[in-house]
């Protein structure tokens, strides 16, 4: 029977922080998820087809990512785990994705250790060269890579999903620290 | 403030006019400017007092080599001391001031330091001031400072900000003379992505500083048209302002970007970008820098390079003199009386060493060949000079050129070593450069204009062909080459007279070959000794002439003496800039726990544990001092329930088939057969046996462990475990992910944690003594659905329970724990609180696993099993590590009980000398016991768990606390463990 004499409250880690700078928008994604999706020895064949057919998605290579038509995008960034990331209002997102890939792989909801931020935007090569040493520059860093990296000491995925468009994810305990260094960075080169 | 020395068009704006101060007087300058053009238009030629001998100095070359015009810019916090006035921007409102003065520039009161230059010569404090020792850091040293020196700092904060940045490219060519800006003309239209950097804020280089013809129009105006080329491609980025200042590996880059340094403020914006530039090529198009010859007297204001003096005429429309001489050992001299003379400039003599030449003076220009200078006179700056010949010429300026020197730097910076090249009488590049870069123009040796422009673009070719670009070769500008010859002649012996090596260090040629006599035969030596070619230079002037006249001193050529080993930064970088924006609060990140907001809002104070942020107390109203918090929040957990959050352990999801072995593996205790739905504490060894970390491992299924760590180890752990995961156990089926911020966790803790969690955990989960015992776990729900784990641990020795949920409900969760827990007058309690209850209870923390103790050391021998391997299992073996009367560890308690125990001392037996023959241990942790009343403490003793009883002194003479103590168990309260299992 459910405790119902108190109810928790979902708290962001920016409190959905959204901002035009002229050049730049910057929004904190909040009703997103991430599940990582590892692989589990000597299955991957058989995990790669599951996650194909539950998913809708190929599974990535390492730096890029697969799109499926039921909105989830899997990003490739390591060997042998890719990140499930799709739309989701709360609770433990791995559950769904447990339910589809069964034992075939080892989940874990990663939504929570993330604070998810897309910055848009005409200035946002220009900001991100500030603290990001990955080159973005478009032939480099086409639509679709995803790359692991460190800004301002803050390890980053940064996943390029339109043009002129980025998700930053950082850890959620120093949100406002990469909040802090991308709009520094904004306000530098504005 | 009349430009009297302003004499023709040139490259400087016209309007408006800018103003500016030197020492307090105003004067008018032009957009185009640098504060040396603008002084030198005003007639300024004193700008300056060398390091040593307080001499006057003036301005002496036109770019980043200078050695003399150091200036302090600006006035109070935002001060810059030892700037080059030669590649100062003018702007509007610029201040400057002259240094290492005392009293007026003109009268400098430590001028009489010339005076004493017989018993000032090179090395003088290795040999002086030896006696009474006392004396040199109080009185010699600060002496000689303050007499001997550059500008000052203003010793406060400065109040500029700054950046850095990354940036990639195909090509980055590093230098905008005629063969960069072929360069990157050639790889930008192939279409190649290049970054063109120059320190200079006017592109082109030596193009606007000359006379000279480029397909049919002046070589400035083709640089502009070059630049305006760059300028219109996408693939192409044109950087001024930017000092590549160093090369690393794998063709990476330093820059120093100058932003706003030539505006009056930087508004808000950071004053200068630190870049690393990851080039997959590079071209050095860096050119050459002119040196000196050293004559008698030859530092006086007015005496200048010969290419600077042409510089500034034909760059900046500037005279750098009324009666103008020319000194050379080459052709490049006659080109600077040709195009002064071309300007209007009054060029009374050429005086050349050579005695033959094939070059023709401008007309009305007297020349002396074979014929050198030998003396100058002026005493605030150049009235006359002295030749060889007996004549005597009275001139205001002496343009100088004792050839060009290719700037090798670059090629340098990861050891490799420069080449002679007689014909050109220069080092040029040698060895082995560093990856992927290539050098062109005057930088590799190709002096003449049309063979830089050949060899800009010849060699981007090559480049681009390794990159596997098409170049779309266009025919070369068309360009007559210009007279180079040039000869080996750098020193004038000039008898009593000093002839000047280095300005910069007012090194005399004297003291280079003193030098020599006194047995630094290593060049290197030699410029420790004399000081040639350090500080803001780094010689660049001065190191060929030093070179020099120490080959002729050794009877070696100059390729036998070699050079001294480049080193970055090209030109000096502000501290600031390699700080960036790591400074205060933006030094390290923060991170910040789930319920950081809930406790700032209830009074915490805040501790750093590594980059995390902790609640250190809660302060209530009425408390004034931390020990009240502190003491309060411990009874009152003991006694009811308190709360911490407790996120900032690690968390890490072990999943696989081989979990519960591979925890075998790296724990020194068992969990094959740990049940699900158990937790055990779990002791990690390092491969040499000594206790790397500890925590716990619950089994939350058959193929899934959640195992943490300890706040400070949480990553070590993780490492260790991908690294034995990856590396050691490949065919172990097993995957790791840390869940550190995935779950926001609190202890739990009090008789009266169960009533309390009972309150919100739903009613499904039987959470009671029996169905949930001590050492438990189970992922359960809380107030109305929302997923939780919870772990029946205790860290403070009570009834206590650990309960995670999603991150992003930890701050509720917190008011919520407080709220559910009013009626047992719950408290939240901090790290202190924390500390206090774990060293009542004896347990270990980061004090005891410090990466010296052992299990044993810790009392946990028994937990390294035998019935199987594990990491440190072996060696934890060793006959040191399990000597019998190894430490041990264990409590202290103060004989006298109203003394307080520190941390830190050392234990010895009563009545012993506090030495490191009698140590036998130290206290690790301790605090004040509330619950006690007393200060207790935990620590390592020899054979301690023998010697429970026994009094010992703990020494701390440092402290002055030496007190006797007794030992005890550690554990102080509750040891037969029967609160944590109530």
């Amino acid at each position: 029977m459910p405790n119902s004499s108190f109810k928790l409250e979902a708290s962001s880690p920016l409190a959905g922080f959204s901002q035009d700078f002229g050049t730049v928008l910057v929004e904190e994604l909040t009703n997103k998820a991430l599940v990582s999706i590892a692989e589990p020895l000597g299955m991957k064949t058989k995990l790669q087809a599951e996650v194909k057919k539950h998913l809708g998605a190929s599974w990535p290579e390492i730096g890029t990512t697969t799109n499926s038509p039921k909105a989830y995008h899997l990003l490739g960034l390591q060997t042998d785990m890719i990140f499930a990331f799709f739309d989701h209002p709360g609770g433990l997102a791995d559950a769904a994705i447990k339910l589809m890939l069964k034992d075939n792989a080892y989940c874990t909801d990663q939504s929570d250790a993330w604070v998810i931020i897309k910055v848009s935007g005409e200035g946002i090569y220009a900001a991100l060269e500030r603290i990001c040493p990955v080159n973005l520059s478009r032939d480099a860093f086409a639509v679709g890579t995803v790359q692991r990296t460190s800004m301002e000491h803050l390890g980053v995925i940064i996943l390029k999903h339109a043009e002129d468009s980025f998700v930053l994810m950082g850890a959620t305990s120093s949100a406002e620290d990469l909040l802090h260094a991308v709009t520094v960075s904004i306000k530098n080169t504005n | 403030m009349k430009q009297e020395f302003r004499i023709a068009e040139s490259k400087v704006e016209k309007e408006p006019i800018l103003h500016f101060s030197f020492n307090g007087k105003t004067y008018a300058g032009h957009k185009g400017d640098t504060l040396a053009s603008a002084l030198l238009a005003n007639g300024v030629k004193m700008v300056g007092r060398s390091f040593k001998y307080h001499r006057p100095r003036g301005i002496f070359s036109c770019g980043s080599e200078e050695p003399n015009a150091l200036v302090t810019l600006k006035t109070g916090q935002d001060v810059e001391p030892n700037t080059r006035a030669t590649v100062i921007e003018l702007y509007d409102g610029l201040e400057a001031h002259s240094q290492n003065h005392m009293g007026s520039l003109k009268y400098d009161l430590l001028a009489f330091n010339d005076i004493l230059s017989p018993f000032l010569s090179a090395g003088f404090y290795y040999k002086t001031f030896m006696w009474p020792a006392a004396f040199w850091e109080k009185l010699y040293e600060p002496i000689i400072r303050r007499a001997a020196g550059l500008g000052a700092l203003s010793g406060k904060e400065d109040p500029e900000t700054y950046d850095k940045g990354f940036l990639h490219c195909d090509l980055l060519v590093i230098g905008s003379g005629s063969s960069g800006l072929m360069s990157a003309l050639t790889a930008g239209r192939a279409g190649a992505s290049v970054i063109l950097a120059d320190e200079d804020f006017l592109l082109g280089g030596r193009l606007h500083m000359e006379q000279m013809e480029i397909d049919g129009s002046s070589s400035s105006a083709w640089a502009d048209k070059a630049i305006a080329e760059l300028s219109s491609m996408p693939n192409v980025r044109i950087m001024p302002r930017t000092t590549i200042y160093g090369s690393y590996d794998h063709g990476i880059f330093g820059a120093l970007e100058r932003k706003t340094d030539h505006l009056k403020s930087s508004d808000g914006k950071p004053r200068q970008v630190l870049w690393r530039v990851y080039s997959k090529r590079s071209v050095l198009a860096a050119g050459a820098t002119e040196r000196s010859i050293a004559f008698g007297n030859n530092d006086r204001p007015g005496i200048m390079m010969a290419g600077a003096v042409r510089a500034y005429a034909n760059r900046f429309g500037v005279g750098t003199g009324k009666d103008i001489a020319v000194f050379t050992n080459n052709d490049d001299g006659w080109h600077t009386a040709r195009d002064l003379a071309a300007k209007g400039v009054n060029v009374k003599a050429i005086i050349d060493s050579r005695s033959h030449v094939n070059i023709t003076a401008p007309e009305g220009v007297q020349t002396h060949l074979g014929t050198n200078v030998i003396n100058t006179k002026g005493r605030h700056a150049l009235s006359s000079i002295t030749l060889s010949n007996g004549e005597t010429l009275d001139v205001d300026c002496l343009a100088v050129s004792g050839g060009w020197s290719s700037n090798v730097h670059l090629t340098c910076h990861q050891r490799g070593k420069p080449q002679w090249n007689e014909q050109i009488a220069s080092f040029v590049p040698g060895g082995e450069l560093p990856v992927g870069m290539s050098v062109a123009g005057a930088a590799n040796g190709s002096m003449t204009l049309a063979s830089a422009l050949q060899t800009g673009r010849d060699t981007t070719i090559e480049v681009l062909k390794d990159l596997g670009i098409k170049a779309i070769k266009k025919a070369l500008p068309k360009v007559e080459d210009e007279a180079s010859e040039t000869s080996v002649f750098f020193h004038v012996e000039s008898g009593k007279n000093r002839a000047w090596i280095d300005l910069q260090n007012d090194v005399t040629a004297k003291d280079v070959k003193q030098s020599h006599l006194e047995g630094y035969r290593s060049v290197e030596h030699l410029k420790r000794y004399t000081t040639l070619g350090m500080a803001t230079d780094q010689g660049k002037t001065s190191n060929m002439l030093g070179l020099a006249v120490m080959a002729d001193a050794s009877g070696k050529t100059i390729p036998q003496t070699g050079t001294t080993m480049f080193r970055p930064p090209y030109t000096p970088v502000p501290i600031g800039a390699l700080a960036g924006r790591s400074r205060g609060k933006e030094f390290r990140p923060t991170r910040k726990t789930p319920s950081h907001k809930w406790a700032k809002a209830n009074g915490a104070e805040f501790v750093e544990a590594g980059n995390w942020l902790r609640a250190q107390w809660y302060t209530k109203p009425g408390e004034s001092h931390w020990r009240e918090s502190t003491d309060r929040e411990a009874l009152a957990t003991r006694k009811s329930v308190g709360i911490c959050d407790v996120t900032t352990l690690g968390k890490i999801d072990v999943q696989g088939k081989d979990a519960a072995e591979f925890l075998n593996k790296v724990y020194a205790n068992a969990f094959g057969k740990l049940g699900v739905g158990k937790v055990r504490y779990g002791l990690m060894l390092r491969e040499d046996g000594i206790v790397m970390d500890d925590g716990t491992a619950a089994r939350m299924s058959d193929t899934h462990f959640v195992v943490t760590t300890t706040t400070a180890n949480a990553v070590n752990v993780y490492r260790h475990m991908e690294f034995c995961r990856q590396c050691l156990w490949p065919q172990m089926d097993v995957s790791l992910i840390s869940t550190t911020e995935q779950w926001a966790q609190f202890a739990v803790a009090g008789p009266n944690a169960r009533k309390l969690l009972q309150k919100i955990v739903d009613k499904e989960h039987d959470i009671s003594n029996d169905a949930f015992p001590f050492m438990a776990c189970g992922e359960i729900s809380v107030c109305g659905g929302t997923p939780a784990r919870l772990f029946r641990i205790s860290f403070s020795g009570e009834l206590a329970y650990e309960i995670a949920v999603p991150t992003r409900y930890g701050n509720s969760m917190m008011s919520i724990l407080i709220k559910a827990g009013e009626k047992f007058d719950a408290v939240p309690y901090g790290t202190e609180a924390l500390g206090v209850m774990r060293i009542e209870k004896g347990h270990a923390a980061g004090n005891e696993l410090c990466g010296t103790t052992t299990a044993q050391d810790l009392g946990l021998g028994r937990m390294v099993s035998k019935k199987k391997d594990s990491i440190g299992n072996t060696l934890s073996e060793r006959e040191y590590l399990t000597r019998k009367d190894g430490l041990n560890l264990v409590g202290f308690k103060p004989v006298d009980e109203s003394k307080s125990l520190q941390a830190g001392a050392h234990f010895i037996t009563k009545e012993s000398e506090p030495t490191m023959a009698n140590d036998e241990g130290w206290m690790t942790s301790v605090c004040y016991s509330p619950n006690l009343g007393y200060s207790i403490g935990l620590g390592f003793i020899n054979n301690g768990s023998n010697r429970i009883g026994e009094t010992v002194t703990a020494a701390d003479p440092l402290r002055g606390n030496t007190l006797d103590v007794e030992i005890v168990s550690a554990h102080f309260i509750d040891p037969e463990g029967e609160r944590l299992r109530a």
